[in-house]
């Protein structure tokens, strides 16, 4: 057994999160990753109006805010067996569409960049030499000439002289996994500031037909609220918010990762992981109907094969909590309970104790990766055009093979990938949505009578992976609901049989140089973009029976 | 003396600051005693005088914490358009501490927050976002607060340490305000908003999550005027949480009228008529939305069809719920059932005990008559 | 004031015209009840507005503005009608006796006897001069209940006042100390229930003793005088503290009774 180091809080992440590792011969023997928040969702839940199930469940999470909304709406709507008007689907899929863009945008330059940016460095960069850099990968960049970059550098300077570093107060500035040469950090920096202000603009994609961001007001069972909004004015607003974010995209983020991947190319061999990759798919097509008209298609690539995509049967998920801090041994169906919580400490022996307040969830006994990785690569395999055009582009560029895609670094690209294959996409919507409009539709809202008793689940995909919520009706209030989140797949503890999930066997093997700096932890699990506050949560402590899934 | 004075009166504030830079310490004390007297102050502001001069130079140190909480406030801090979130972050102010921005984890982190409070100790403004959950979870080492364990500390050790030691402390959302979702019935970690569970005082910057126009001009404030502003009795400020939803809402005009939306999507929807009817909160809902909405001023909640929850007010989620029904329900034990129902029950009992005894006295109209002659047989 | 039949048949007709109320607590009786009534059926629309006037532009009828209107004006009418009721309990000419109203044990157990006679017949027949038990402890519901729907109407008036006057700051202490304006709405929505509940009883109870024990209850709140058949007499002397012991009151005990006024001090 190797030295064990703690790294708690785990910070630009939702949530709290605490790491620890074991370090043997300078790189990492062993992991445990938990989840130190629990709010208990489901608890009270329980006898609410399955109508506000989708106003409470979105705050499970402020940072993929909308996606909690979207998978409830979408299981009372089960549940209550009615279909929303097109409008709706298309709202909803303009609405999730620019989450991804947005919450894509924010993790990889302000929740992901600094591992790989030294900000200090920066400040010995030549301006011009910067720009033929940024030039060099995009002629087409904005802001890239050395005026522009010179004017960061000053503010940076005037920043740092001033002796109030702020958020970058005591980072880990002149650690030597830091690779990039100050050129590259100042563009990066540049852009850093650049993507503060877009991200702030972004978000009002989501305000135009949600009302606000984050945690947007406009759904509803049964469809969509903002009728008013369907208008020309608003649609071209959308449009054009688009369209800045198509070009940052196009021109700055995918550009990016371009530029910094070919340094740190050592990260397309660390940081794989888990073999299996699961998606629910997302954004329903015409008619509505899932899985056959989703997009982003369902399925689960296993053991890294990556010629076949098999299905998704819902009924073989299961969670667990034997390294949870919650009684109980089995492993169930989501809907099956006998959790309570059962705290046992921070400091349990690992790997036997209980650690973590997230619960094991398993598809048919095996561990999966969820995520952006998992979506392009059921997207890739399953002959997904764009997918497989912009992959074959990146891919194309960093003049390596798909096998690189299992890595930390492969999630990063796939993450830079998805948000330009999803932007270019929403164009489309758009046009459904005028053409709709055209037609004299302007239906938004499907009514519906509450049963009395029923059953429902949701599935959509979260920017961090896939999201199922589960419900029970019964007189007219909600008996049970249940949330299978994605960084529960990702970050939960170990299962009864030691299988790892996603975070700890990907750290497994990562090299780390100087572990009171453990910069190369932090680069493998913002990797994933956790969001902790999703995950944990609890099951049903007196319902026994088996949940029914009804088939779509 | 004079000069100085005169070099610094009538210079903007930063260039004030700069201006300052030129002084030597001499000149300096000259002129904060130049300041007292003009202002009619003791000797013994002198100092003071110059501490706040001084600090003026330094952007204010803000350690912002996370509780039990969903990032929302975060995310709607980064928000902000004027003063955009680049300037809010590297010109304004000085963040020390923010798990969500923050260049360093683990150890590196606590680091930061450790010497942010030493360095700015008693001058930091604390930004709050999350409920503390003060519940002992079952377990063999369950203690209180367990629910929560930040760099292994519980929740309510750090909000009391770091709260403790601040100039003020500015709670963001509903969550650090009054509980937040975790706190709506039944509370199963026990979660308390930051003044309870530390005993300090806060402001409170309710909303779920706080819309960033407010976050920030209170912070504006305190920079400008050095004092937190005016607030309600629930501690929120008064200019933006002074006025009801309802009283300046765009679609007031139709509740007036008494149209009303009686379903999503309905011709009412479309003509933008009061939500009234499905459940908006907006008439007991103090909030400014709707004069400054949210996002830059591109929407907020009504203007998109969907009634106001009422988030800026404590314990919303138990009050204000059903979202789609005017009034929360009455939870007797057992039952769960409207005033509508309970009342309507009541008078119904009241009207068929009327009917009853109507109809009892008249099929037995002797009975009561005989009363009567009962009465006059005594007399 | 004509003289109410008596059940008594064949007998010599004897009645005694006792002032009930003065003419000020009658007038008052009934601006409480007419206020009562606007106040239901305009808070019932603000609280469910079913019904609209026209269509599109509404500038011939603000249906929910005039209804808020008409009910905030009848309540500040019985606000007021209730206080000066509340000052006449105490300087009235007649019928002082705050007591009747308040659930006593005294109050409650013979009020618990009267609704048993009332409620199945038999057992022997009460009649009182001002309120009986079981009418008192109606009219301190309807008190309590009023009270409370004028008290968290206020509060929700206070609502949209001014917030840095001392007023709104009092409410909304109120307000919290409640549990948040919510909670005032459903107590204030329950009490309206509560009170036509109490008024509901109150009125069939009133029309059913004038029906079927000839009391003139009705006749005293129109014009204060209340008419006693000599049968009735004794358990008003009763309650007003002539004691008979089984025998009629004499022309003076009776005289005595029925001018209050000089009796009073």
């Amino acid at each position: 057994m190797g030295e064990r180091h703690v790294i708690d809080p785990i910070t630009r992440i939702e949530g709290h999160l605490r790491i620890e590792i074991d370090v043997e011969d300078g790189k990492v023997k062993d992991a445990w990753s938990s989840g130190t928040l629990f709010r208990g969702f489901e608890i009270f839940m329980k006898g609410r109006d399955p109508r506000d199930a989708w106003i409470i469940t979105q705050r499970v999470c402020g940072v993929c805010t909308t996606v909690h909304a979207l998978a409830s709406v979408k299981c009372v709507e089960n549940a209550v067996g009615i279909q929303i008007p097109e409008n709706a689907r298309l709202i909803r899929n303009l609405i999730l569409g620019a989450q991804y863009i947005h919450d894509h945008i924010v993790h990889f330059y302000h929740l992901h960049a600094l591992d790989w940016v030294d900000i200090v460095s920066a400040l010995s960069a030549d301006p011009k030499k910067t720009s033929e850099l940024t030039n060099s990968i995009n002629p087409n960049a904005p802001k890239s000439g050395p005026g522009d970059f010179k004017n960061v550098k000053d503010k940076l300077k005037k920043f740092v002289d001033a002796g109030q570093l702020g958020p970058f107060t005591n980072g880990y500035w002149g650690h030597p996994a830091y690779k990039l040469p100050p050129e590259a950090n100042l563009m990066a920096v540049s852009h850093y500031l650049d993507a503060l202000s877009l991200q702030s603009r972004l978000a009002r994609m989501h305000a135009i037909f949600g009302g606000k961001n984050p945690h947007i007001q406009t759904y509803t069972v049964g469809g969509v609220t903002c009728v008013n909004d369907l208008n020309p004015d608003r649609i071209s607003e959308f449009m054009f918010l688009l369209k800045e974010g198509q070009n940052f995209i196009d021109n700055v983020y995918l550009p990016d990762v371009l530029a910094i991947a070919p340094f740190y190319l050592d990260w397309a061999g660390i940081g794989g992981g888990l073999e299996n990759y699961l998606t629910y798919g997302m954004f329903p097509g015409q008619g509505g109907k899932e899985p056959e008209s989703l997009w982003f298609p369902r399925g689960i690539v296993k053991g890294r094969d990556i010629t076949k995509v098999h299905p998704v049967q819902v009924e073989k998920i299961t969670e667990e909590v034997t390294h949870s801090w919650y009684k109980g041994e089995k492993s169930l169906h989501p809907s099956v309970g006998e959790t309570d919580p059962w705290y046992t400490g921070l400091e349990t022996s690992k790997p036997e104790g209980k650690y973590s307040w997230l619960k094991t969830p398993r598809y048919d006994g095996m561990a999966c990766e969820v995520g952006p990785l998992a979506r392009m690569l059921v997207n890739y395999v399953s002959g997904h055009k764009p997918t497989v055009d912009n992959i074959g582009f990146v891919l194309g560029k960093l003049g390596a093979g798909p096998e690189v895609l299992f890595s930390t670094l492969g999630r990063i690209a796939a993450r830079a990938v998805e948000t330009k294959v999803i932007a270019d996409e929403m164009g489309g919507w758009i046009n459904e949505l005028l053409a709709n409009l055209k037609r004299g539709d302007m239906e938004t809202f499907t009514p519906f009578e509450m049963p009395n008793s029923a059953k429902g689940f949701g599935m959509t995909e979260a920017p961090r992976g896939a999201l199922g919520h589960w419900i029970e009706i019964e007189k007219k209030k909600i008996k049970n609901y249940q949330m299978i989140v994605p960084t529960t797949w990702n970050g939960s503890p170990r299962d009864a049989k030691g299988q790892m999930s996603a975070f700890e066997a990907s750290l497994i093997g990562t090299p780390i140089a100087d572990p009171k700096k453990p910069l190369e932890v932090l680069r493998t699990i913002h990797s994933f973009d956790p969001c902790i506050a999703c995950s944990v949560h609890v099951l049903d402590s007196e319902k026994e029976e088996t949940y029914e899934v009804k088939a779509v | 003396m004079c000069e100085t004075r005169n070099r610094f009166v009538g210079l903007e504030p930063k260039k004030r600051v700069e201006a300052l830079e030129d002084i030597d310490r001499r000149d300096f004390i000259l002129f904060c005693t130049t300041i007292a007297a003009t202002l009619g102050l003791e000797a013994s502001w002198v100092p003071k005088i110059a501490e706040a001069v001084e600090r003026a130079a330094r952007k204010p140190s803000v350690i912002w914490m996370h509780f039990a909480e969903c990032t929302g406030d975060s995310e709607a801090f980064i928000r902000s358009s004027y003063p955009s979130t680049e300037e809010l972050i590297l010109d304004i102010l000085s963040i020390d501490y923010h798990e969500t921005l923050m260049a360093a984890s683990g150890e590196a982190a606590e680091e930061a927050l450790r010497l942010a409070m030493e360095e700015n100790d008693g001058k930091y403004i604390a930004v709050c976002e999350g409920a503390i959950p003060m519940a002992t979870p079952p377990g063999p080492n369950g203690k209180p607060g367990d629910y929560l364990r930040v760099g292994g500390k519980t929740g309510i050790e750090l909000a009391r340490e770091v709260c403790g030691r601040a100039a003020a402390v500015m709670c963001v959302g509903n969550c650090a305000s009054f509980g937040g979702v975790q706190a709506q019935y039944p509370n199963p970690t026990g979660a308390v908003s930051i003044s309870k569970a530390t005993g300090v005082p806060t402001l409170n910057i309710s909303g779920c999550p706080h819309n960033v126009v407010n976050s920030v001009a209170t912070i504006i404030n305190f920079l400008l005027l050095g004092s937190l502003p005016k607030a309600d009795k629930l501690g929120r400020p008064l200019f933006a949480y002074g006025k009801r939803i309802h009283d300046t809402c765009p679609r007031r005009a139709h509740f007036d009228a008494g149209q009303f939306v009686e379903e999503f999507g309905d011709e009412g929807a479309k003509d933008q008529w009061c939500l009234y009817k499905v459940g908006c909160k907006g008439p007991q809902t103090y909030h400014n939305c709707s004069s400054v909405e949210y996002n830059d001023g591109t929407s907020w909640p009504i203007k998109g069809g969907h009634g106001c929850i009422g988030c800026s007010e404590p314990q919303f989620w138990d009050n204000m719920s059903p979202f789609y029904e005017r009034l929360p329900n009455i939870k007797l034990p057992g039952v769960e059932a409207t005033a509508d129902k309970v009342g309507l029950t009541l008078v119904g009992a009241a009207a068929t005990g009327a009917a009853a005894h109507a109809t009892y006295t008249l099929l037995n109209r002797k009975k009561f008559d005989e009363t009567l002659k009962d009465d006059e047989g005594e007399e | 004031m004509t003289a109410g039949t008596s059940a008594l048949k064949g007998n010599e007709e004897v009645y005694l015209v006792v002032r009930t109320r003065s003419i000020f607590a009658c007038a008052i009786h009934w601006i409480v009840f007419c206020s009562v009534i606007v106040l239901a059926v305009t808070g019932l629309y603000i609280g469910n507005p079913t019904f609209y006037f026209g269509k599109g532009e509404p500038y011939q009828a603000f249906a929910m503005a005039d209804m808020r209107f008409y009910h905030f004006t009848a309540a500040a009418v019985l606000i007021a009608s209730f206080l000066t009721r509340f000052y006449l309990a105490f300087t009235d000419s007649c019928n002082k006796d705050i007591k009747q109203f308040l659930p006593t044990p005294r109050n409650v157990i013979n009020a618990f006897k009267l609704a048993f006679n009332y409620g199945l017949g038999g057992g022997k027949h009460l009649a009182y001069r001002y309120v009986n038990p079981l009418g008192g402890i109606g009219i301190f519901g309807m008190i309590v209940f009023i009270t409370m729907l004028a008290g968290t109407g206020l509060l929700m008036y206070a609502q949209g006042g001014n917030p840095n006057s001392f007023w709104y700051s009092l409410c909304s202490s109120l307000t919290i100390m409640i549990g948040g304006i919510q909670n005032v709405r459903v107590i204030h929505h329950l009490s309206m229930y509560f009170l036509f509940f109490t008024v509901i009883i109150h009125i069939y109870m009133q029309i059913w003793k004038n029906i079927v024990f000839t009391e003139s209850d009705i006749s005293s709140i129109i014009g204060g005088y209340k008419i006693f058949p000599y049968r009735d007499i004794g358990h008003f002397a009763d309650y007003y503290g002539i004691h008979l012991d089984d025998a009629p009151p004499s022309r003076e005990e009776m005289d005595r009774a029925s001018t209050p006024m000089k009796d009073a001090e």
